[in-house]
């Protein structure tokens, strides 16, 4: 059975990607 | 150790070297960066103001896109691709979707199975594709990232130069954007080719990318 702390590392990963997107989206986006 | 860190080694350790590559990209990246302003004699960046700069963002989101569509792509085409004698392959014969039987979906699926998978409908539809989505999903969401940063510092570059600047749909079409997405997909590509080529005849004992030590060249989709 896949414990709690895996479904945070899972977690982990995905928002730390969008977070890389957003931020980058948003950056290139504002600094124009 | 504690159970979490055992049972998660391996996301945890990627994790670690990706978090500390990025860090000592930015340094560099900052550093470079410095060095160039200082030779052209423009504004030098602060690390805060570096880290949230287009040049730095730029950096990192086309390295993200080659990377996450290389995902979705070696997921998406071995769907319906095979290689025989690699252990990255399905059977020859079971190249497509496959049964609902094989997948434990809807009727086939088991106690412990996913809620998504017994429902069957669109839930189902969704999630027995949720791993290229997202993968998809990141792929165009970085390279997007790596457009609009991309687009940023080339008009910064115009006006120092004194020249035109560009529409995001003019840039996308320039050979600049397509340096940098082209020079990152090569790489991915011929990293994947050659993954499952050299899997045939190549073996690393102990690893699951690898097939057993013993296994014939032959052998397909198995791993020791």
């Amino acid at each position: 059975v896949i414990v709690r702390g895996t479904l945070l590392l899972f977690l982990t990963y995905l928002l730390l990607s969008l977070a890389g997107l957003g931020l980058y989206i948003t950056v290139g986006l504002l600094h124009r | 150790v504690s159970r979490f860190v055992r049972d998660n080694s391996l996301g945890l350790f990627f994790l670690v070297l990706f978090l500390a590559a990025l860090v000592a990209q930015s340094f560099a990246g900052w550093f470079d960066f410095n060095e160039v302003a200082r030779a052209e004699g423009s504004n030098e960046y602060s690390y805060v103001r570096y880290i949230s700069s287009s040049h730095f963002g730029q950096a990192v989101l086309e390295n993200w896109q080659s990377e996450y569509l290389q995902f979705f792509l070696f997921i998406f085409a071995t769907v319906w691709l095979v290689q025989r004698g690699s252990p990255e392959s399905k059977q020859v014969e079971e190249a497509g979707l496959g049964t609902d039987r094989h997948h434990f979906v809807g009727r086939f699926a088991t106690r412990l199975s996913p809620a998504w998978a017994k429902k069957g409908g669109w839930r189902t539809r969704l999630y027995e594709n949720s791993l290229v989505l997202v993968m998809g999903f990141l792929f165009l969401g970085s390279w997007l990232g790596q457009s609009v940063t991309g687009w940023t510092e080339y008009n910064d570059e115009q006006r120092i130069q004194g020249a035109e600047t560009v529409s995001w749909l003019g840039y996308v079409q320039r050979a600049d954007f397509w340096e940098a997405t082209l020079q990152n997909w090569q790489s991915e590509f011929l990293a994947v080719g050659t993954m499952v080529v050299f899997s045939v005849y190549l073996r690393q004992r102990g690893s699951p990318e690898s097939k057993p030590v013993g296994a014939p060249h032959s052998k397909t989709e198995v791993s020791g």
